[in-house]
């Protein structure tokens, strides 16, 4: 029953990529994207005490779907991409 | 779902799990006991409780606290800078009370310190708890709970554990999506051991996921709302404080005041007026910060009916110079932004706001679900184990899998017999002993933990484990309530439920290969 290696990141690089695209990529966009909204929506107070729980399901979700990537270093362009754009217009509106 | 996608989420559901086994395993099951804090610790007291006149109950009539401050200023305590914390709610003749340490850097002596005290509700005469080791079971437990044993560092760690634990929660559902009906009626007990506890893991599993899932992200809430508040704080400037400020209401700033005379001020009013704000407001909990200082604050809470609503708490935060309302929580009238953390609390303790045997019936539910997770995570490595119990599998790796296998079911499963060994020691100590409490009750909970964990391991022997923990754990279950004179306290009550039921999986197991060749 374990999982068939041949879908599995192989180790060294490529699998550091991988986990790391996950768990910081993944944290950095579902941060970036909760400050966006509090900023933009103008609920700041009530998006921000949301975000203290929707942080970790939207982490969750997108750690998951950093492993169906076919490679980490895209899974990184992507959410580094994503959440330097969420950033700048945050940004835009302190 | 792509065959790439299932073995993908299959393999993050097994190392997820793996890597977090013995650590979520020790949350639930000291957090199953943590349910009932307030109990154990009670349980522990209720010697010295049956010598100190139990038949008075607290008083009607809310605190004098005007009368308590002169009280402490007679006997010499530095009131200057201090914070203190009475809980109203507290049984018993004597209204236990914190002073905190001075904030004042000028402090000296005992000011520098902080100290529970006692105060007589009758005479109003004042006296300090001897200082010894605070250290209960029931307090071991709860810190055990998230690793607080380790300091700051446990409580992050307990944190990154509940996001792994909802990680490999849904990665476990979306590999199980396709069966989640047709296996969740499917039990074959008596066929190949594999199969066994692949449909208990998956039964109980899919039973508890709300509840899960629920634990889950509260966890992470508590554990890791460091990671809420940093990036929070960006929107206001990077400054904690303005940050906390926006989202609590609250702002304590440790700047003093000059100071000010304390019989110039009327405490007792404020009580008055908070008791008076809102129609059926019992008084909990009252706060003071920045004693006899420009600055100081009375925050006062209270409770009306829970029938009201979930939220039922209010709270009344006076200037105390002033007499200015600074902010306030109306057990009446909430808005969303006044529940979210008081939400978080409630369904992660296990309390809504019911009271007497309504309260008992959810906490034994949650035990249950808590309990039943403990057997998902266990039947989770055995599943792992038994996968890769193959002859394809090379020798050197299996003999790993097997030793992680023997470590972590030592190190999880003795906790039952080590912590009703503790229960005991707890009620057998002997009176002259007392002052040692905390170091004998950490001695026997990690000692023996340690002991009998080395013992299983190197035993070598999983089925061995099992039995034998299962019926140790149910043998000192049993003498519990025994040892407790038999006066059949919700927590002998628990234990011997426990106990029975641990003692009926063992006599099962013995019977089971029996059964089954019967059956063939």
């Amino acid at each position: 029953m374990p999982a068939n290696p041949k879908y599995l990141t192989p180790p060294g690089w490529p699998r550091i990529a991988k986990i790391s695209s996950a768990v910081v990529g993944g944290f950095l966009v579902s941060a970036s994207f909760h400050l966006l909204v509090a900023v933009w929506t103008g609920y700041r107070v009530v998006v921000l005490l949301t975000y203290s729980y929707t942080l970790f399901i939207m982490w969750c979700a997108l750690m998951l779907v950093a492993f169906l990537f076919h490679s980490g270093w895209k899974c990184w362009a992507w959410y580094g991409g994503v959440s330097l754009l969420c950033a700048c217009l945050t940004g835009l509106r302190l | 779902m792509s065959k790439r996608t299932y073995n993908i989420f299959f393999h993050l559901h097994t190392v997820s799990g793996i890597v977090i086994t013995v650590g979520l395993y020790v949350i639930f099951f000291a957090g199953a006991f943590t349910l009932f804090f307030a109990e154990i610790e009670a349980w522990e007291r209720s010697r010295e409780r049956r010598d100190s006149a139990p038949g008075i109950a607290r008083s009607p009539d809310p605190i004098d606290l005007d009368r308590l401050m002169r009280e402490l200023g007679r006997q010499g305590y530095e009131l200057y800078g201090r914070d203190l914390y009475i809980d109203l709610r507290a049984p018993g003749a004597r209204q236990p009370f914190f002073l905190a340490a001075s904030k004042d850097s000028l402090a000296t002596g005992q000011a520098k310190e902080g100290a529970t005290l006692h105060l007589d509700r009758e005479t109003y005469a004042v006296t300090a708890v001897a200082r010894q080791s605070s250290a209960t079971l029931g307090g071991l437990l709860y810190e055990l709970h998230f690793f607080y044993q380790l300091g700051e560092f446990g409580y992050y760690l307990s944190g990154v554990v509940s996001l792994l634990f909802l990680f490999a929660m849904v990665s476990g559902i979306i590999i199980h999506w396709k069966k989640i009906v047709s296996n969740f009626y499917l039990f074959r007990p008596y066929g190949k051991l594999k199969t066994a506890w692949t449909d208990a893991h998956t039964a109980l599993g899919v039973i508890g996921i709300p509840f899960q899932f629920m634990y889950a992200v509260t966890g992470a809430w508590f554990g890791l709302g460091i990671l809420v508040a940093t990036s929070g704080a960006i929107l206001y400037g990077c400054d904690r404080e303005t940050y906390e400020e926006a989202m609590h209401g609250h702002r304590h700033d440790d700047i003093l005041g000059p100071r000010i005379d304390l019989d110039d001020v009327r405490l007792g009013s404020y009580l008055d007026s908070a008791s008076w704000k809102w129609e059926g407001f019992e008084l909990t909990f009252i706060a003071l910060n920045n004693v006899a200082s420009q600055g100081m604050t009375i925050n006062i809470y209270g409770e009306v009916d829970p029938k009201v609503s979930l939220f039922n708490y209010g709270e009344l935060e006076f200037d105390v110079v002033s007499g200015r309302i600074n902010h306030m929580h109306d057990p009446y009238h909430k808005r969303y932004e006044e529940v979210v953390s008081a939400f978080v609390h409630r369904i992660h303790f296990g309390y809504f706001g019911l009271e007497g045997w309504r309260h008992t019936v959810v906490k034994v539910l949650y035990f249950l679900l808590a309990i039943i997770t403990c057997f998902v995570i266990i039947t989770g490595v055995l599943i792992w184990l038994e996968a890769r119990h193959k002859n394809n599998v090379p020798e050197k790796e299996r003999k790993f899998n097997q030793g992680v296998g023997y470590v972590y079911l030592a190190i999880c499963l003795s906790l039952l017999p080590v912590t009703a060994l503790a229960f005991l020691a707890s009620k057998l100590m002997p009176e002259h002993l007392a002052a040692y409490g905390g170091t004998i009750i950490n001695s026997v909970f990690f000692g023996g933990w340690l002991l009998a964990s080395v013992f299983f391991a190197l035993k070598r022997n999983n089925s061995f484990t099992n039995t034998y923990t299962l019926l140790t754990g149910g043998i000192l279950g049993l003498c519990i309530p025994l040892a407790n004179g038999l006066v059949f306290h919700i927590i002998d009550i628990l234990w011997l439920a426990l106990s029975v039921s641990a003692l009926t999986a063992v006599w099962l197991m013995e019977s089971a290969p029996t059964r089954a060749r019967k059956r063939k």
